[in-house]
């Protein structure tokens, strides 16, 4: 999950030759492909801490280790939870498929059970592990579900400029994205520099509610531009529900990942 | 299925969000289309970092554990039967230690003491009770682990294997016998007790096999003598003399399984030649007081071999899965004890040849299968369902089961406030007419590592000769809490 997550934000320049004059020419859907399009290395390896805050401020931290390998354009994960002591070895592993006709595959090993369940992924608007971000949030959504429109071509945010770019479900199948994202409506902060979302807000149609994601911490690590920080909250009449923050450090990139490591029977070992 | 259960599945499932009245229209916002507009105010990142500890130690050992407190109280309760039916401490630690990069160990050690019957006068329960529910102390999950060879693993000491799709009944999960101790207030998780083992793991491709040796023989713990949940309580109270276990001590056994996952689905086929976790009843003596006979029983372990098949496959938010199991060598109990015993004395049968000429046991073969599903469509809720079946081959009235049974388990589960308020209904129905069980369960972090927990178990027998009917006065409100270190 975070490892897919990561491959989503992990702001690489997809581009870094793009010339400013061509950049200028794109369309908000074209910069919105290139954000989604942003390399994350054939594999990477890294350590998260995930924080989650309710609305009064009580903390809870996760701490996980993550794999993630592409095979062309599919991506199989691999995460464990490290800490604290009541979810330590719990593990995710997913196979996740370009082909919007196949299945991904998804298991979870409950340390508690010592049983590796498959898990039937069909609902991705749910929340991942009582985080702020869904299945999708973690697994990107697909640009080609989604109309784009620029908000506003140039907004300074975090110091860096960034096209404001805000889309809606595709009209021909608006009922169909919106039940399976849960999304009414997408705004995007896109840095015109390296092509990366740095901040977003999100209209969800179930409960009235606003999410807001913000991409902090933003480091060229082995020439992949990437967030070190993310953080998701959820607001309710404007009033902030709960935040979480995900954290990564010792990021590697396209270091050796074995395949032997996105098995059932590996995530039933452990890390 | 019960009124209450019902009211509060409903419950359950309204008060998961997925009623008409979501999303933004009084707001102002369609479904698709730009017409809204955009509101481009946001607010800033609120998460504070500074009182968090950043660092993700992967250390090569780490202990940890938990600490319980459990209460349980039996309104239905009478007279001298006590209505504190539970007040446990229980302690868990574990001990992980990584051996390199290619093996690791564990140590996980449980133990309780229940202080109820200390409270309640530990003069008011049997023997048996006593030993099987005030306190405990094992040696659980303990075990060494590695690859020895690219794809090659092998893993030594108690462990669980966990096999089978089923979540509620034992079909190709032939490896770890269960707590049976209280009938449905024992979770999965805690239910399966770990065996001394050896498994080989091969893996290649989704491919998996496992070959294990089992090196030890561990029985279903099974409710005390004289104790409410008793299973033999009926047999006892016609003057049967039920004497103490006779373990096994052949060889333990051993299993295969062959695991294929491929894409939505998995499957997998099993091969196990294993003691039966379950024990029968041999005729052990027949001892004549006065004009009448007792009988004594003594509990046994037979050998079965099962060959079963297991599969899972998913259907967008749905999961289907299902088992089936052909097991030979499955042995069950007569009843028509005294009506043999009865003709071979009337035909001039020496009393000292009885135990020779009864036949108290007899063996069968068993089919199982099993289907179920698990429904993930809606939000935050996770609705499952089994149905299992047992047929019993060349069945016929003298013995002590029924040619057909099984029964049904069904659960809803909604998690709420970011996962740290669950609410799980369970309801356990057994086929002929042998009575329900239901359970709800309500669980909630108070923070990271302290989880407070409240439920309700109630069992309906739906009539005097019900397996259940026994446990009439047996319901119960519990309570935990729980510190994780």
């Amino acid at each position: 999950m975070y490892a897919k997550f990561a491959r989503t934000t992990s702001l690489m320049a997809l581009l870094l030759s793009v010339s400013l004059g061509s950049a200028f020419a794109l369309t908000p859907k074209e910069i919105s492909q290139k954000a989604d399009d942003l390399d994350d290395g054939e594999t990477s390896i890294s350590e998260t801490t995930m924080i989650m805050v309710d609305s009064k401020g009580q903390q809870r931290v996760r701490k996980l280790k993550g794999f993630r390998k592409d095979y062309g354009k599919d991506t199989k994960s691999m995460n464990f939870f490290l800490a604290p002591a009541d979810v330590k070895n719990t593990a995710f592993l997913s196979f996740d498929y370009d082909d919007v006709n196949t299945e991904d595959d998804s298991w979870l090993y409950l340390p508690a059970l010592r049983k590796v369940k498959r898990i039937a992924a069909g609902n991705k608007k749910d929340s991942f592990m009582g985080t702020d971000f869904s299945y999708h949030d973690m697994n990107g959504l697909d640009v080609e579900d989604w109309s784009y429109k620029m908000i506003k071509e140039s907004a300074m945010l975090d110091g860096h400029e960034c096209w404001v770019i805000g889309s809606v479900p595709v009209k021909s199948r608006a009922k169909e994205v919106i039940a399976d994202t849960g999304y009414l409506k997408r705004l995007a902060w896109i840095r015109k520099d390296n092509f990366m979302a740095i901040q977003g807000k999100i209209w969800v149609k179930k409960g009235k509610k606003i999410k807001v994601f913000h991409a902090t911490d933003i480091q060229k690590i082995q020439g992949i531009w990437t967030a070190k920080k993310i953080e998701m909250s959820t607001l309710v009449r404007g009033k902030r529900q709960h935040s979480t923050a995900l954290l990564f450090d010792k990021i590697q990139y396209n270091q050796g990942v074995e395949d032997s490591l996105f098995t059932t029977q590996r995530i039933e070992r452990g890390l | 299925m019960n009124r209450w259960f019902l009211a509060a599945m409903v419950a359950c499932l309204l008060a998961s969000p997925v009623s008409a009245q979501d999303g933004f229209d009084d707001a102002g916002f369609g479904e698709g289309g730009f017409g809204d507009g955009f509101d481009t105010e946001i607010s800033a990142p609120s998460v504070d970092l500074d009182s968090v500890d950043l660092s993700v130690e992967v250390k090569a050992w780490s202990f940890y554990g938990f600490t319980k407190a459990e209460i349980g109280y039996s309104p239905k309760k009478k007279g001298t039967d006590k209505k504190l039916t539970k007040l446990q401490g229980t302690l868990n630690l574990s001990f992980d230690y990584k051996l390199s990069d290619q093996w690791r160990s564990k140590v996980n050690a449980n133990g309780y003491v229940d202080q109820a019957y200390q409270i309640n006068g530990k003069e008011n329960y049997t023997q048996g009770t006593l030993d099987a529910y005030e306190q405990e102390f094992e040696l659980r999950d303990t075990y060494v682990e590695g690859s020895f060879s690219s794809g090659w693993s092998v893993k030594v000491g108690r462990q669980i294997l966990a096999w089978g799709q089923s979540d509620s009944s034992q079909i190709n999960d032939m490896a770890n016998p269960r707590d049976n101790r209280e009938l449905g207030m024992v979770d999965i998780e805690d239910a399966r007790i770990p065996v001394g083992a050896t498994k080989i793991a091969w893996v290649n491709d989704g491919l998996e096999l496992d070959i294990v040796a089992l090196h030890e023989f561990r029985a279903n713990k099974v409710p005390g003598a004289g104790s409410e949940f008793d299973m033999l309580a009926s047999a006892r109270a016609k003057g049967v003399q039920i004497a103490s276990e006779q373990l096994p001590t052949g060889q333990d056994g051993g299993m295969l399984r062959l695991f294929k996952s491929f894409n939505g689905g998995d499957l997998a086929a099993y091969y196990s030649d294993t003691y039966s976790d379950s024990f029968y009843l041999d005729l052990d003596s027949v001892s004549f007081v006065g004009t009448g006979a007792s009988l004594s029983l003594v509990p046994k372990y037979s050998k079965v071999k099962s060959v079963g098949f297991a599969a899972n496959q998913v259907f967008g938010s749905m999961l289907v899965k299902g088992e089936i199991a052909n097991k030979q060598g499955v042995v069950y109990g007569r009843k028509d004890l005294a009506t043999q015993i009865g003709g071979l004395l009337k035909q001039g049968t020496a009393p000292s040849l009885l135990k020779s000429k009864v036949t108290a046991f007899e063996t069968k073969d068993l089919n199982q299968v099993m289907v179920g599903i698990e429904y993930q469509g809606l939000t935050d809720v996770v609705l499952s369902s089994e149905v299992s079946f047992d047929q019993v081959k060349d069945w016929h009235e003298q013995l002590n089961t029924a040619k057909t049974g099984g029964g049904s388990f069904t659960s809803a589960s909604y998690n709420a406030l970011n996962d740290t308020l669950s609410t799980r209904l369970i309801w356990f129905h057994m086929f002929n007419s042998a009575g329900d069980v239901y359970r709800i369960n309500i669980d909630y972090d108070l923070m990271d590592a302290l989880n407070i927990s409240a439920g309700m178990i109630t069992y309906q027998s739906p009539g005097k000769t019900s397996l259940l009917e026994a446990y009439g006065t047996n319901d119960r409100l519990i309570s935990a809490i729980k510190y994780s270190f």
